[in-house]
């Protein structure tokens, strides 16, 4: 069984959220929710030092997730391939799980989606269902998609300078496992003990320019 | 709160129960592969069979017109992709290309043709649009069109081109406007990159944007351009960022230069702020470092004479004494602007340490190929066209000139063209008149087009009045600077049609509106923008069903001409019948028809042959000129006088007028009271504006200052601290030319002397979702040219700022 994981290179990230629109359109997000936001983190300096990175942020997929241990219905749970689920007919929208994330992931379905357009814009993908008022929701890394055959998640296929990459961590030759050890990629607040399953490869110097 | 999640789990429940009775055939068909997915409760398609097709077409979200896979279930658009036979996006696609579906499923879209019923024309006034037939609407429109002809004042209609598909300008600008004979069709390309082509063509001939050979590049310098945000070919900008860092093995280094920390800026290996409007001062002295220090390519430019020869800072050379090969006109560049023009005197201009500039000139000859790389932050100025040409020979002066890595010429791809037609003397009277915007006179001597001079013209009927104007897929009451004065012509205009899928601000002042539809939904076919060298050529289909009782520009052309009847009908009577038609006879050399419709969706021309300086090099001499013969030629022809120069505000004389140099931005309002300089910058969601009603793009419109549904004025702390305005303050910005009030954001990333604000937002009209949020620069912007190429300048407007 595979255990899935994504590296995002942050030296090839650009603030283009091309990752977040495709998104929107692959899981029928309703506006004001965000699945995979791209945030800007300053460093704090002062004009001209001042510089902000980009910080593209997908739910973790943590291996000791907090959402999941203290989800009281067992909505929460790992899929056998490692992916974070939510079964929206256990969800009793406590939000318990919104608490206990410490990366922001999760969304509450406050009210009901897409109203505006009857229930379901035309754009929406048949193969995600449209979430029900009352419900937490997340990034998926893209199920639906593994689940038909397909090897990459929406944000994957449609980031165009390659920043983000997935596949299974266990097989030592997939890109996602060569490259997170070939560029030290570490994961957000390690320290936390979540054991998330992206990671960030940082940004690099340029070989010549000197 | 606890209420309504109960509701919502009650609700939850139901659905579960009837989702459970379908699971159990919950397999769609994909290509006659089941999908197995999370297909429970919430969605009516639970076990219901989804039929699902790719189909391509390509984009129009910005000139890049990047080929698109769309994923089409039911007949309905629901995922966009890009089209890996591409090798400008190599299957890149940018985040505009996903906004095609919400554009095209847009509730806001006019629904069919409209006529106003209120006479009086206003940005706030309502035009009490009742709809019409199609026929109904041509047959107006060609009744206003013939009985202009037929009295011989055919230059008095005036056709506006805001973005287009290369199909709508070959039928509508191109054979329609020159069929009817006005010489007044009028492009956006003055309010988009004329300086930065006039540059280029200054030293190489050629009147287009550059290309560059980014796969091979080892070092690029962006002069006033954010171009993995806002510059053509986008997804391609953006792929080459994430290959030229990790994987093709040497990382590039880039270097933004802008006095905003743009998103490129951001993720730059450098980013260096500079004095807004002075990036010619810096190009100039990288110039002079790279001649005094004797690392300009000798291959390409030549070298003395007699070995050990230099050239000194302030010291003339002989140009006997110096042999160019490929390159015309070093000695006088540098007799006359080089030799003084020292990292000294250019950190004074631009703000940036002399250290700085020194180094960037040393990284930029250590690095070959290396590419500098300019856009309209640096050329959009008064004399910007200088400026371009500057920044665009130190790449010729490097060595990085039609060589691999370096900036080359884009080829072009040959298509089927429609027939000549041979004008009538209605026609011919007609097209002698002179133009509106007086593009080749002693105002703007070298100008292909000046767009935002033709509403001054309007305004002032001068040299005549317009009677009637067709503009599409523009909106310059809103885009152009001065934007004010546009609402004011457009009022004037007796008939004026819009063709457009959006109400948008110009609009407004429609006698007629005919809805075209979405890029998701027409015919069309479309050339690559200068990128890799490589031409290629897109087409468009419709993926879905038209949305509405829309028709494309294209078709609109064609069934015009025939209501038309005459002359007019004879001009369209070789044409094909329809859209479709047309653009399958225009793409019919390239391959067979089911090829590029079904299964390539892109054509892809031969590879780029490097150092082809015959076909590239198109100047008098021939060579790469550093003294610019073709435009000596250009103002010897209008004989300009000292006061004629005064007038275009050139200070330049003699052969200076040739010669890539700076003359400094001229301010529009002065620095006492008008202590800051207002910046706008174009995010990358914004789409041209096409967008402007996008949930998607509100929501994530400015994420570099994590800003959404509004566009704050951004403003350095420290400047901010003088005027006494904290961060969230609402301030009144005020030009010389107007007031918006804004929201104040403080922001380490603009120049103390700067306040950027994003244009874009600020609409009274394009849809529910785009009114009344943030402020539109453009109402405040003054209105000023780069005369020689008929630019609009957008960045030379100076504001002051209070706390309301």
């Amino acid at each position: 069984m595979p255990r899935y994981g994504m590296l995002i290179d942050l030296d090839k990230c650009m603030f283009c959220q091309a990752c977040t629109m495709a998104c929107k359109s692959e899981n029928n997000i309703p506006d004001g929710m965000f699945w995979n936001k791209v945030r800007a983190v300053p460093n704090g300096k002062p004009y001209p030092e001042y510089r902000v990175t980009p910080l593209p942020m997908p739910c973790m997929h943590c291996e000791d997730a907090p959402c999941v241990n203290v989800c009281p219905v067992s909505a929460t749970y790992h899929r056998p391939d490692g992916i974070v689920a939510i079964d929206y007919d256990k969800c009793i929208g406590c939000k318990y799980c919104i608490a206990a994330c410490p990366y922001g992931a999760r969304t509450f379905n406050k009210t009901k989606a897409f109203v505006e357009v009857g229930g379901k814009p035309a754009w929406y993908n048949a193969n995600v269902p449209i979430r029900p008022q009352g419900v937490v929701e997340k990034c998926t890394f893209c199920s639906h998609r593994i689940d038909a055959g397909q090897t990459v998640t929406a944000c994957v296929q449609a980031c165009p300078s390659g920043a983000r990459i997935f596949g299974d961590l266990d097989e030592s030759n997939s890109p996602v496992a060569k490259l997170a050890a070939a560029r030290k990629a570490q994961p957000l607040r390690p320290e936390l003990g979540a054991k998330p399953k992206v990671s960030y490869a940082p940004m690099m110097k340029p070989e010549g320019g000197k | 709160m606890a209420q309504e999640t109960r509701k919502g789990l009650q609700l939850g429940r139901r659905g579960f129960l009837k989702g459970a009775a379908v699971l159990g055939t919950a397999a769609a068909v994909l290509g006659g592969k089941p999908i197995v997915g999370a297909l429970k409760r919430g969605t009516a398609e639970a076990g219901a069979k989804v039929e699902e097709k790719w189909v391509h077409t390509s984009c129009i979200n910005c000139p890049a017109v990047c080929p698109l896979r769309v994923k089409v279930q039911d007949g309905r658009a629901v995922h966009v992709e890009g089209n890996k036979l591409s090798k400008i996006t190599d299957g890149a696609i940018c985040a505009k290309a996903h906004l095609n579906l919400q554009n095209l499923y847009d509730p806001d879209r006019i629904k069919g043709p409209m006529k106003r019923t209120n006479p009086t024309k206003g940005l706030d006034v309502d035009p009490k649009w009742v709809p019409i037939s199609w026929a109904d609407a041509l047959k107006t429109i060609a009744e206003k069109l013939n009985t202009l002809r037929n009295k011989g004042e055919a230059h008095k209609f005036l056709l506006i081109r805001g973005r287009y598909t290369i199909s709508d300008s070959d039928m509508f600008y191109s054979h329609f406007g020159k069929a009817y004979g006005t010489p007044n069709t009028i492009s956006h390309s003055a309010l988009c990159a004329e300086a930065d082509k006039l540059g280029q063509w200054m030293a190489n001939g050629q009147f287009k944007y550059s290309a560059y050979d980014l796969e091979r590049t080892k070092y690029v310098m962006f002069f006033g351009l954010s171009p993995v945000e806002a510059h053509r070919p986008t997804s391609r900008l953006q792929r080459m960022w994430g290959y030229t860092r990790q994987e093709r093995g040497e990382r590039i280094k880039t270097v933004v230069i802008d006095p905003r920390l743009s998103a490129s800026g951001a993720v730059a290996d450098e980013w260096i702020p500079i004095n807004p409007g002075t990036d010619g001062a810096l190009a100039l002295a990288i110039a002079h470092e790279m001649l005094v220090n004797g690392t300009w390519d000798k291959k390409f430019v030549g070298d003395f004479v007699e070995a050990g020869k230099k050239f000194v800072a302030g010291q003339k050379v002989d140009e006997k004494d110096f042999k160019e090969e490929m390159t015309f006109g070093l000695i006088k560049w540098w007799n006359e602007v080089l030799k003084d023009f020292t990292a000294e005197k250019a950190a004074k201009e631009t703000g940036i340490a002399k250290e700085t500039i020194v180094r960037l000139a040393r990284e930029f000859t250590a690095n070959r190929p290396a590419v500098a790389w300019r856009a309209r932050g640096a050329c959009a100025w008064t004399t910007g066209a200088y400026v371009s040409y500057a920044i665009f020979a130190l790449n010729a002066l490097n060595g990085s000139y039609d060589v691999p890595g370096g900036a080359l010429v884009h080829g072009s791809a040959s298509l089927g063209k429609l027939p000549t037609v041979a004008a009538d003397d209605l026609g011919k009277k007609a097209s002698a008149m002179p133009r509106l915007d007086q593009k080749g006179t002693k105002k703007f001597p070298r100008a292909e087009v000046v767009s935002n001079n033709v509403a001054d013209a309007i305004i002032k009927g001068d040299p005549y009045n317009v009677e009637v104007a067709i503009g599409w897929f523009c909106n310059w009451n809103f885009s152009a600077p001065g934007a004010p004065r546009w609402s004011e012509a457009l009022a004037k205009i007796p008939f004026f049609v819009h063709i457009t899928p959006f109400a948008s601000e110009m609009t407004q002042f429609a006698d007629i509106i005919l809805p075209t539809g979405t890029t998701l939904e027409e015919w069309a076919y479309e050339t690559a923008p200068d990128s890799n060298g490589v031409p290629e050529v897109r087409i468009k289909q419709p993926v879905v069903k038209g949305q509405f009782d829309c028709r494309s520009m294209t078709q609109i052309a064609i069934d015009l001409a025939k209501a038309m009847g005459g002359y007019m009908a004879d001009a369209f009577k070789d044409v094909p019948p329809a859209d479709e038609a047309f653009v399958k006879f225009a793409t019919k050399s390239l391959m067979p028809e089911k090829e590029l419709f079904e299964e390539k969706g892109v054509w892809v021309g031969p590879a780029y042959k490097y150092a082809d300086h015959e076909k590239r090099v198109v100047t008098p001499s021939k060579k790469f000129e550093f003294y610019s013969q073709g435009m000596k030629a250009a103002l010897d022809k209008l004989k300009l006088t000292d006061a004629d120069l005064d007038a275009i505000h050139i200070k330049a004389r003699g052969d200076m007028l040739y010669l890539p140099h700076y003359e400094g931005p001229r301010w529009l309002g002065d620095k006492k009271d008008f202590p800051l300089v207002l910046n706008t910058y174009k995010p990358t969601l914004n789409s041209e504006g096409r967008s402007a009603n996008n949930t998607w793009v509100l929501e994530s419109y400015l994420p570099v200052i994590g800003e959404a549904y509004n566009n704050p004025a951004e403003i350095n702390p420290v400047s901010a601290a003088k005027f006494g305005i904290a961060d969230g303050d609402k301030i009144e910005i005020e030009s010389p030319f107007g007031k918006i009030t804004a929201v104040a954001k403080l922001s380490h990333g603009v120049h103390p002397e700067s306040l950027s604000i994003a244009y874009g937002l600020g609409h009274k009209h394009y849809g529910r979702n785009a009114r009344g949020k943030g402020v539109n620069p453009n109402e405040i912007m003054g209105v000023d040219y780069d005369h020689l190429s008929g630019h609009s300048t957008y960045f030379n407007t100076r504001v002051r700022v209070r706390k309301v």
